[in-house]
């Protein structure tokens, strides 16, 4: 195939455009959690071992097989694996590829509409008042549309406000890629990552200098909040669950398994390094998880509702922290409060659409190149398929809708497909290949050790991974013996949802396998017949 | 609660471990192009008769 694909405008801008990707909501709302709650310091041991044995590893793989699969036009793994195993199945295995990050970014762009509104919300001071966590819980389900409005409203009469907040936000997602790689992706990471910075280190800051922000509490301090999440307790390092919550934050961190970095790998130049440029993302990803990440919410809900009480919001959940936790905070901040505010969810929004762009990619790439539609057909075929899970997600989140798709696509599915991807790379494409593509026109020496990791230890960490989350989820999530969200069986009233989520999810992934079929089929009578 | 020996030992050592190798990545990336792009410039400079 030979065609002329876009590619990006700078180094700098790819780096960025890379980092967004990575940098997401979990950075600052997952991440201080599952340190918090899996043995705070120590849980960075596991952390590490995860980041240097899966996470810089399948970044690698990933940058080299996008950037291999570009040189050949292919912007999307079903083009890539077939160049790189030459097997029928290959080219539908890559479909995943593309399903998988579909799937995702159906109900994370729901996710970060609500970044958007409670960005608005923060400015205009329409949470002011409501200062409570049971009337800041009601708040948020009645924005959402999960609480039961039959004896009245507080807050919102409906799912409309979320409704108009999520189709802004999918207009935004849309206007961005229908302006393409180096003008549209590109141009948004400038902007967008350093404002995410910014915002960030003002919010760092701020929390470190709130001391004690009551005196007759002096038990409730920011100190307080960093120990809870930095002194180690080693007795976790015993816990499986700690290896595998911290191998599955490396996953979700850096947006590994997604089909995204492929997507944006294969934009770079045949010869250009990727070695330095994928450990750069990498790097500047962690900065933003570990170091500014893990000083905002925790520390500061500490500071704010003390220890047992930040214990309890962190069990319940990461949205529990990032909009009940922190929207009561924000009241107490004094006259800056509603600008602490805005740039907390402001920063959140940036770091969502930083990432929605990502996933979105692959389906665009795909049309783009195996197709050879235009840029705005493509635009608007994502677009829809965004909008069917999107609206699902809108209307049926108290049915579990989204929370089935976030197991599905956002967590197992990227394991699996991580599986697939390396073993490919290192066995089917063979790992002296492989070796040759990562190291082709680096700009540092790779260590030759990670060739003996690619090939033997990250497959063997990842099958473990994916037989330990199969037993202790998958199996009881599938036949309905546990919600992915709680420990509690389905209620009989969201089989009928959830269902229709799996059908979504395995309907994308169909559609795709199909298109792959149907291009492979003309491709190859058109080879015949010439 | 306050932050043990340990507590910062870790805290100091990972964000040290992080700062450090994202200042390296991004030293060595504006290094790397720079370097690229005057060998570009080089290259063009036409010498004539």
């Amino acid at each position: 195939m030979s065609q002329n694909r876009e590619n990006w405008g700078s180094r700098i801008g790819l780096i960025l455009a890379m980092a967004g990707n990575a940098v997401g909501l979990g950075n600052f709302l997952r991440f201080p959690r599952q340190a918090a709650l899996n043995g705070g310091g120590a849980f960075m041991i596991p952390y590490f071992v995860a980041v240097l044995l899966l996470g810089i590893p399948l970044m690698w793989v990933e940058w080299a097989i996008g950037r291999f699969g570009g040189s050949h036009g292919h912007g999307t793994t079903p083009g890539m694996f077939a160049r790189m195993w030459r097997h029928p199945l290959a080219k539908y295995l890559g479909a995943l590829g593309i399903a998988i990050p579909l799937s995702f970014v159906m109900y994370y762009t729901y996710v970060e509409g609500w970044t958007l509104a409670y960005a608005c919300f923060s400015a205009v001071k329409h949470y002011w008042g409501v200062d409570t966590f049971a009337e800041m819980s009601r708040f948020l389900a009645e924005f959402q549309g999960k609480a039961d409005l039959s004896q009245g409203h507080h807050y919102f009469s409906g799912v409309g406000l979320a409704l108009l907040f999520y189709c802004v936000t999918l207009g935004i997602n849309l206007f961005v890629l229908s302006h393409g790689v180096a003008k549209g992706i590109e141009r948004l990471a400038k902007i967008a990552l350093p404002a995410l910075f910014l915002f960030a280190i003002v919010l760092v800051v701020r929390v470190i200098t709130l001391g004690t922000p009551d005196p007759s509490h002096p038990e409730n301090s920011v100190a307080a909040g960093f120990a809870y999440i930095w002194n180690p307790d080693f007795s976790m390092l015993k816990n499986p669950t700690v290896w595998l919550a911290a191998a599955g934050q490396i996953f979700f961190t850096l947006s590994i398994g997604t089909g995204a970095i492929h997507t944006y790998a294969s934009y770079v130049k045949k010869n250009d390094d990727i070695a330095l440029t994928g450990l750069s993302t990498s790097a500047t990803n962690e900065f933003a998880e570990v170091i500014l990440g893990g000083s905002i919410a925790i520390p500061v809900a500490v500071a704010f509702f003390g220890l047992a009480e930040t214990q309890q919001i962190a069990r319940e959940g990461s949205f529990d922290l990032g909009f009940q936790a922190m929207p009561i905070i924000f009241q107490k901040m004094g006259a800056l409060g509603p600008l602490y505010g805005t740039l907390w969810f402001a920063l959140l929004f940036f770091a969502g659409i930083t990432s929605s762009v990502a996933l979105a990619q692959p389906v665009m790439a795909f049309m783009q190149d195996e197709f050879r539609w235009s840029r705005q057909k493509a635009t608007f075929f994502t677009g829809s398929l965004m909008a069917i899970g999107g609206l699902g997600c809108v209307f049926f989140l108290k049915h579990g809708f989204l929370d089935e798709m976030d197991f599905w696509a956002g967590t197992f599915g990227l394991v699996i497909f991580a599986l697939i991807e390396v073993l490919i790379f290192a066995w089917a494409f063979g790992i002296d290949n492989g070796w040759k593509e990562i190291t082709r026109g680096a700009d540092i020496k790779v260590p030759r050790v990670f060739k003996f990791i690619i090939k033997y230890v990250t497959p063997v960490y990842l099958l473990l991974m994916l037989v330990a989350w199969t037993w202790q989820d998958a199996v009881p999530i599938l036949l309905f013996a546990r919600q992915p969200a709680e420990n509690a069986p389905y209620p009989p009233g969201d089989i009928p949802y959830v269902l229709a989520a799996r059908l979504l999810m395995l309907g994308t992934f169909a559609l795709f396998a199909v298109l792959v079929g149907v291009i492979w089929r003309r491709r190859h009578r058109q080879e015949g017949l010439l | 609660m306050t932050l043990t020996w340990a507590g910062w030992l870790f805290m100091l050592s990972a964000w040290g471990t992080i700062a450090g190798l994202t200042a390296y990545c991004m030293w060595k990336v504006l290094m790397t192009t720079e370097k690229k792009k005057r060998r570009g410039d080089e290259q063009a400079v036409i010498i004539t008769p």
